[in-house]
């Protein structure tokens, strides 16, 4: 069973995606923040990570650049989910080989777990 | 007044009028010598006018701004000026002044109306305004979280991937509670596109676009619910190979979905006609329908922010009422305009222009583009 890390620091919604994903068939982990989300990457490498921006302690830019570090982590595919939008920080982590970026608020649950089955089947 | 050789042909009172007049007012001479300075302008150096009469008007006044110095020599060479909003400094204290420069025979006069007022006014105006653009630009994105998880637990209570939904009356509860949503959502976006591109953080990637191609898209993805109402939809091409225009791919998208879709929202019976018309400059684009149509009062205000002149048309067609004042600033933005002709019950015509790669409107727009990215580099 593929393994999605949800790094998402509110509970609303990491716990809508989560579900959404188990229901689908995949194991998912969630980490509330960039500091408990680089352990788990680290402790337990999954087949793809679902990543938010703006988030306390350790925010999804510092998580990108430290998975690209990582030569364990660096080809796990990303999926930024976040709220905003147009801001240079999504620039940045566009340009460092995110997968895919997504505006959380345009999108329902069914069309998040559309875009994990482009990279897990 | 204080003229330095006493000598006057007017009476006395004028003297006085110049005296109690509350702006500043001083004379001089080709020598640049102080001939009249009245009881306002000496307040301002602390100073009676005796004190400063017969001295160099260009030593007295670069004390408060070097750059008297310019407005006092185009009076010198013959020249009336007229400066707003000009900084002085009176040791220490702080006076804005719109000055004025006019040439008289034989001498010089500059007149200085106090404003540091209306100054200090304007620029409170202006950092309130900037508090209230922040405000709801935070506002507005804390508001899409909560969005984002009422839209998307509804959304799977909906697909019953959580179980049957018992009876067709809380299913059509459901789906007026997530047709809600998704317009408080549109409202939010639009709020937040509105204070990006007032606050000129909306970004534009200028490029040549291929004009016709992306008409063809967006119409294409009407035409279900065009066959679904029973309303044609045409695009009229031009006859020739269109030349490139310069625009935002993303930009020219929203605008054609703006006018097609106010179109299929107004529009009961008949067509709706896209028409792609190139001129000399620029490529026009219309967004012709066969729908209620506009009084003339209201086509004025259409493209006004918050304006919904057809809002008591239909209840379920609701929009922001910003988005043709969004269009219309993003066409602004990349060197066009907007417009619309309409008439009652006959149908609408909304059209916004774009200019041709490398015309003068399109040099201009992408050269403006680019001092506003430089003047905000990291700005969220």
């Amino acid at each position: 069973m593929a393994k999605i890390l949800i790094i998402e620091d509110d509970p609303l919604i990491n716990k809508m995606y989560s579900e959404k994903l188990s229901r689908d068939g995949y194991e998912t982990e969630i980490a509330q923040d960039g500091i408990e989300g680089m352990k788990k990457l680290k402790a337990n490498p999954p087949d793809l990570v679902i990543l938010d921006i703006m988030m306390p302690r350790m925010g999804g830019v510092e998580v990108v650049n430290e998975m690209k570090k990582d030569t364990k982590l660096e080809k796990i595919p990303i999926i930024v989910l976040s709220n905003l939008s147009e801001s240079p920080d999504i620039e940045k982590i566009k340009k460092r080989g995110v997968q895919d970026y997504l505006v959380k608020s345009d999108l329902d649950p069914e069309d998040v777990s559309n875009t994990v089955k482009k990279y897990l089947g | 007044m204080n003229v330095e050789d006493g000598s006057s042909d007017l009476p006395k009172y004028y003297e006085d009028i110049v005296d109690i007049a509350p702006i500043g007012i001083l004379t001089f001479d080709y020598e640049e010598k102080i001939l009249i300075i009245n009881q306002q302008m000496a307040y301002y150096f602390s100073k009676s006018p005796k004190e400063l009469i017969g001295k160099n008007v260009k030593v007295v006044l670069s004390e408060i701004n070097p750059e008297i110095l310019i407005l006092i020599d185009a009076v010198k060479n013959r020249r009336s000026i007229y400066e707003e909003f000009f900084g002085a400094d009176f040791s220490g204290n702080k006076y804005f002044f719109n000055v004025k420069g006019v040439v008289l025979p034989e001498q010089g006069l500059l007149i200085f109306e106090n404003v540091t007022g209306i100054k200090e006014y304007q620029d409170e105006l202006k950092s309130i305004d900037k508090a209230k653009n922040e405000f709801i630009s935070i506002a507005s994105h804390d508001l899409r979280t909560p969005i984002t998880a009422i839209r998307g637990y509804l959304d799977m209570v909906l697909k019953e991937e959580v179980g049957v939904i018992a009876t067709p009356k809380m299913k059509e509860y459901l789906e007026l509670a997530r047709t809600g949503v998704l317009r408080l959502n549109d409202l939010v976006e639009d709020i937040l596109s509105v204070s990006r591109i007032e606050q000129k953080r909306m970004k534009f990637n200028l490029i040549g676009l291929d004009l016709v191609q992306l008409v063809n898209q967006i119409v294409m993805q009407y035409s279900a619910e065009a066959q679904k109402k029973g309303l044609g939809l045409y695009i009229t091409k031009p006859t020739r190979p269109l030349l490139s225009v310069q625009g935002d791919i993303n930009r020219v998208s929203e605008i054609l979905t703006n006018f097609i879709g106010n179109a299929m929202k107004f529009t009961k019976k008949g067509d709706i006609t896209i028409k792609i018309i190139p001129r000399d400059d620029h490529v026009r684009i219309d967004c012709l329908d066969t729908g209620i149509g506009i009084s003339p009062e209201d086509q004025k205000k259409v493209f006004q922010k918050f304006i919904q002149v057809n809002a008591s048309a239909s209840s379920q067609s609701k929009g922001t009422g910003l988005g043709l004042y969004i269009s219309k600033m993003m066409t602004e933005k990349m060197g066009g305009r907007v417009g619309v002709s309409s008439s009652i019950d006959k149908g609408s015509d909304f059209f916004f222009t774009l200019p041709y790669m490398g015309s003068k409107e399109a040099i201009r727009a992408k050269e403006e583009i680019k001092k506003e990215a430089l003047a905000q580099p990291d700005q969220k």
